[in-house]
Parts: C-alpha cells; sequence; structure tokens
C-alpha cells in the first residue's frame, strides 16, 4: 500500500533522509521508530506530498505521491503530534469542514460515526481548542478516518498522553488495522510499538537500520546473546565447565542458574548443552533473554554510531 | 479530441480538485471572517467616519449659506470603503501567517489541498467577506440618504460596486506578504512598513511640488522628477492606488477609466497570487522553529 524507493532529502549539505525504502502492507501495522533527528518526519512529510524528494520516489496505493496530485492525498488520513484546531468551531464543525474538503458522502452520518468509534459523540458540540491532549488526539484520528483512507499515517500519536489516553488511541488503532487500513505509526514510546506494530523499521541518521517483523528485530542484534541455563543442584560447581564450551564469552552462577553470555549462534547453545550433559550436568530448562525492542532500538541505533565513527576515523 | 494535459495529467482532472479545495477553504474563511469581532469593528469605524464626513458637509454647506451640494456621499462613501479595504488587506496579512503559526495550515495541506487551491480559496473568501460588508455600507448609506434628505448619486452607488474589483489585488497583495513575511508579527509589520513608505513618497512628492522652482536650475527639480518616478512606480505597486483610480474615474463617469484600471487590477491579483502560492511551495506549510 505504501513503497518507498530510495527515497532521499537533503537540506543544504546534511542529508535528512537518505535513500529509504520500505513497503507497508494493507491490514498492518508499521511502527516507524528513530531517535530524534533521524529523519522520520521529513520522511512522513514526503509520503504526505508536503515536501518533495531530491530522489527517489514514494506510492500510495499504486499512485505516485507528488504536490500535484490532489486525489492520491484522499488516499491517507494522517494525525501529527500537536492537534491544530480552529479556535471558532466546534467538534461537529471541524469535523464537517474536513468533510466537505474530502468530498465525503453523507457527511453527518459518518460524522456521527467517527465521533462515535472515537469515544467523543458525548462531546460533539463542545469547542475543538478546549478539549484535553488526549481528547485532542482522538478528534486528529477522527479528521484522519472521516474519509475511510485506506492508509494512516500517525506521526507520534500517543506523545504526551496520560496511561488510559496512550490505551484508548491504542485501540482505536488496532481496530482499524483489523478493518485492513494500512497503519504507518511513527512513535517514541517504543512500549507502543512493541504491542501494536507488525513490522518495526529503525531509522537512524536518515538510514534505515532494519525493516523486519516486530518479533524477529532482535535477531539483527550484533554481538553476544544470555542464555539462562537452570540446572538439577548448585549452578556454580558447573561453571569451569560451561567457561570451557566454544563460544562462551562469560558465565555466572547463582543459586541454581547460570547466565551465559555467548555468541548469537544455535551451534553454540547446542555445544554448551552437550558440554554440560557429558560432565554430568542436568538440565532442567535453557532459555534465552528476551530483548526488549527498547533494547533492541538502542543497541541498534549505538552500534550505527559507532561504525560511522570508526568508519569516518578509518 | 485529444485533451489538453499538464504535470502529465488531464487539465480537468488538475483544475477539478483545485476548485473544490479552493471553494470549501473560500467559505471556511468567509465564516471565520464574519464570526470575528473585527471586521465588524472596522465596518463600524468606517461608518462613523463616513457619518463624520457628511456631518462636516452639512456644517460646511450650512456656513457657506449653499442650498444645494453636488454629490455630497461621495467622500464619506470613498473614505469608508477607504477603511474597510484597509481592513481587508490586514486581514489578508494576518491570514496565512497565523495559520502557518497555528499549525492549521500544515492540517490542511495533509488533505487535498495545494498552494494554488489555498490562495485563491482564501482570495474568494477574503471578497465574499468584503462583498458582505459593501452590502452593509450601501444599507447605511441608503438610510444616511433618507435621514439628511441628500441624494445618492448613482455615481457614488457604483463607486461602491467597483471597489468590489478592485478588492482582489487588495487581498492578493495582502497574501503575498503574508507569505512573504512567514510568521504573523513580521507580516504585520511589513504590512505596516510598506503603507507607512507608501504614503511617505506620497506626501514627499506632493510636498516637493508646493516648493517654488526658481529657474532651470534649481535642485529642487531633479528632487521632484526623482519623487514622480517612485511615486509612479507606487501606483503600480500599491493595490489602494488601483482603488483610488477606479473610484475617481466612477466618480467621474469615465467607466473606460474604470474598465482599465479593473482590467489591470486583475492582472496584479492573478500576479500576485501566482506569487504568493509560489513562495508558498518554496517556504513550505510548516510552521518555523523557534
Amino acid at each position: 500500500m505504501i513503497e518507498t524507493r530510495g527515497l532521499t532529502k537533503r537540506y543544504g549539505k546534511r542529508v535528512a533522509v537518505d535513500g529509504v525504502s520500505l513497503s507497508v502492507r494493507s491490514g498492518e501495522i508499521y511502527g516507524f521508530l528513530g531517535p530524534n533527528g533521524a529523519g522520520k518526519t521529513t520522511t512522513i512529510l514526503m509520503l504526505l506530498g508536503i515536501l518533495r524528494p531530491d530522489s527517489g520516489d514514494a506510492r500510495i496505493g499504486g499512485e505516485r505521491v507528488s504536490a500535484n496530485n490532489l486525489d492520491m492525498r484522499r488516499l491517507v488520513g494522517a494525525v501529527s503530534e500537536t492537534q491544530h484546531l480552529y479556535g471558532d468551531l466546534s467538534i461537529v464543525e471541524y469535523l464537517a469542514f474536513f468533510a466537505r474538503l474530502y468530498r465525503v458522502d453523507h457527511a453527518t452520518t459518518r460524522i456521527e460515526t467517527v465521533l462515535d468509534e472515537v469515544g467523543l459523540s458525548s462531546r460533539a458540540g463542545d469547542r475543538a481548542v478546549h478539549l484535553s491532549r488526549g481528547l485532542q488526539q482522538k478528534l486528529g484520528l477522527a479528521r484522519a478516518l472521516l474519509h475511510d483512507p485506506p492508509v494512516l499515517i500517525l506521526d507520534e500519536p500517543v506523545s504526551g498522553l496520560d496511561p488510559h489516553g496512550i490505551r484508548e488511541v491504542r485501540e482505536i488503532i488496532v481496530q482499524e488495522r483489523a478493518r485492513g487500513r494500512c497503519i504507518f505509526l511513527s512513535s517514541h514510546v517504543l512500549s507502543e510499538i512493541e504491542r501494536t506494530a507488525d513490522r518495526v523499521a529503525i531509522l537512524h541518521r536518515g538510514r534505515l537500520l532494519v525493516e523486519d517483523a516486530t518479533a524477529r528485530v532482535r535477531e539483527h542484534l550484533p554481538g553476544d546473546v544470555e542464555v539462562e541455563v537452570q540446572v538439577d543442584g548448585p549452578a556454580a560447581s558447573w561453571l569451569d565447565t560451561v567457561l570451557r564450551v566454544p563460544g562462551v564469552r562469560s558465565a555466572t552462577a547463582a543459586d541454581e542458574t547460570l547466565v551465559v553470555a555467548m555468541a548469537r549462534d544455535p551451534g553454540a547453545r547446542r555445544a554448551l548443552s552437550v558440554g554440560l550433559n557429558s560432565a554430568g550436568a542436568v538440565i532442567v530448562g535453557m532459555r534465552e533473554r528476551q530483548t526488549s525492542l527498547e533494547d533492541a532500538f538502542v543497541t541498534l541505533t549505538d552500534e550505527s554510531i559507532h561504525t560511522l565513527v570508526g568508519g569516518a576515523a578509518g | 479530441m485529444k485533451r489538453p494535459r499538464l504535470f502529465g495529467r488531464s487539465v480537468g482532472l488538475l483544475l477539478r480538485p483545485r476548485w473544490h479545495a479552493a471553494l470549501v477553504i473560500a467559505s471556511r474563511e468567509c465564516q471565520a471572517l464574519l464570526r470575528a469581532p473585527t471586521g465588524y469593528v472596522a465596518l463600524v469605524l468606517a461608518l462613523l467616519g463616513a457619518g463624520w464626513l457628511v456631518d462636516n458637509q452639512l456644517e460646511g454647506a450650512r456656513a457657506a449659506g449653499l442650498l444645494v451640494l453636488d454629490r455630497p456621499f461621495q467622500v464619506p462613501m470613498f473614505g469608508a470603503i477607504l477603511i474597510t479595504s484597509v481592513f481587508l488587506a490586514v486581514s489578508a496579512v494576518v491570514s496565512v501567517a497565523r495559520e502557518r503559526e497555528r499549525g492549521t495550515l500544515e492540517v490542511l495541506f495533509y488533505g487535498p489541498v495545494d498552494e494554488i487551491a489555498y490562495v485563491v480559496g482564501k482570495l474568494l473568501g477574503q471578497m465574499a467577506a468584503y462583498v458582505a460588508s459593501v452590502g452593509v455600507l450601501l444599507v447605511a448609506f441608503l438610510l444616511l440618504s433618507l435621514a439628511s434628505g441628500f441624494i445618492l448619486s448613482a455615481t457614488t452607488l457604483l463607486g461602491l460596486l467597483v471597489s468590489i474589483g478592485t478588492a482582489g489585488e487588495v487581498v492578493a497583495f495582502g497574501l503575498l506578504l503574508s507569505v512573504l513575511a512567514g510568521r504573523l508579527r513580521s507580516a504585520v509589520l511589513l504590512f505596516f512598513g510598506i503603507a507607512t513608505l507608501f504614503v511617505s513618497i506620497a506626501v514627499a512628492y506632493s510636498v516637493a511640488l508646493l516648493v517654488p522652482v526658481e529657474g532651470p536650475t534649481s535642485p529642487i527639480l531633479p528632487v521632484r522628477n526623482a519623487l514622480a518616478a517612485i511615486n509612479a512606480l507606487v501606483s503600480w505597486i500599491s493595490p489602494f492606488a488601483y482603488l483610488e483610480r477606479a473610484l475617481s474615474a466612477a466618480a467621474l463617469g469615465a467607466w473606460g477609466g474604470v474598465a482599465t484600471t479593473l482590467s489591470e487590477a486583475m492582472v496584479y491579483t492573478l500576479a500576485a497570487l501566482v506569487a504568493a502560492a509560489f513562495i508558498l511551495r518554496r517556504r513550505g506549510v510548516r510552521p518555523r522553529e523557534e
């Protein structure tokens, strides 16, 4: 549904987005991550046709994104971090204005439907600017959904919301995925992305570092993996055995648990198991310590900085 | 028959969504102007100014012992139109800069809106609000005519209608300044700075004309000539100069002059709108970072 190829944007000599190629399918939530200044918002503005890329292109629903292709913009509903509202309009008037702009058929019914979906029906007559931040965010979602677009582009939709607000917005996003919408979700709240996104992309210094299923992002982590091994009896007595296994970097023991740092290689784990068994240890359980998306994000972006610094030094 | 094409698309397909967006934006702009108190304040000021001028004319006629006054509403009507037009220009100057600063401009551009649709919508909306103001002025002058017993001449009334024709370039000039300045405060300062400059040039030229010239080598002559050239240039740049020319021609019943000025005003409007759309595209629709 969303496809970019070599999307690049420069501001003077600084490359804000550097050859980003990604694809997002219908019915999936695509988490778009990156530290501040990584180029997320610039990428989003190019997807919306507000910024013109210096090279590369973006397509939405097969249509090329361009400032002149106004019909293409009807395929997208967008929500930014802050809702910018008109001071003189009520919620219904605000939505009615955008319904006219997007030529929404049966606008009154549609406005009622989206207000119901985001839980703002009871506040329909209120001035939009008087709503709390969380409710303004919901109003932004209502506006984005008004013309029933196949694509939703959400830039930090839960930023600054309290836990209730975050949960409510998350429920709306998940509900829209179930309706088959393609959801491009940029957020700093990594736990949110981990909970909702089917796939994630990590952008750093304008470059796409990783694009994969959320569960598989940690596989892109370089370096060691930590494995917890539960043995029958005191774990400390098996420390020397473990440290002799090829691929094991270090190990610690506490009660009946060994924590082993080893190469990210299935063969190394097999060797550990065989080594312990041959020495007479009874393995009760073995599991890899799960790395959170946050850990993966920090490690990958740190690694990228080190690579860049190393590259520059070299 | 092959349809005309632009940017690889048929011209009809390019125009249709823009025209729709422009009309929706125009209706929103007009609604916002009619809801805001500033427009009514400008109208009240215009009517108070006109009333004061009518009263002055009555006093003057009484003092001079005149029984007949030629077109007594001419000057008051011009004054009212000028005040309303200045408000119109300020309102246009404020409009884009304020929308960009508040971030509502960016949200609009998430949808089927581009720079051309936006500036055309703004122009139409502001002009619609001006037409409503003209309606109020018309009713007010008719009432004033009934109350004072003075006749509201056809040329005075037509002057009011002619001002609608020049309102477009007043708005387009304001929109151009608004996109040029970027920020609301700088847009307002830019407008009043330019207006002050234009008025100063006109005043300086008038003063230079009053200074006596002593022979062909008088140092005042080159100054006067320079000011005359600058003044002529300003008369092409200032939208209020077109308004003044059109109203003067209407007052004299010189309809050819009115038509010429209105045509020039249309060209001005078009050029200013194209420039505003181009600058808006270059500068972007996002609020500027502090």
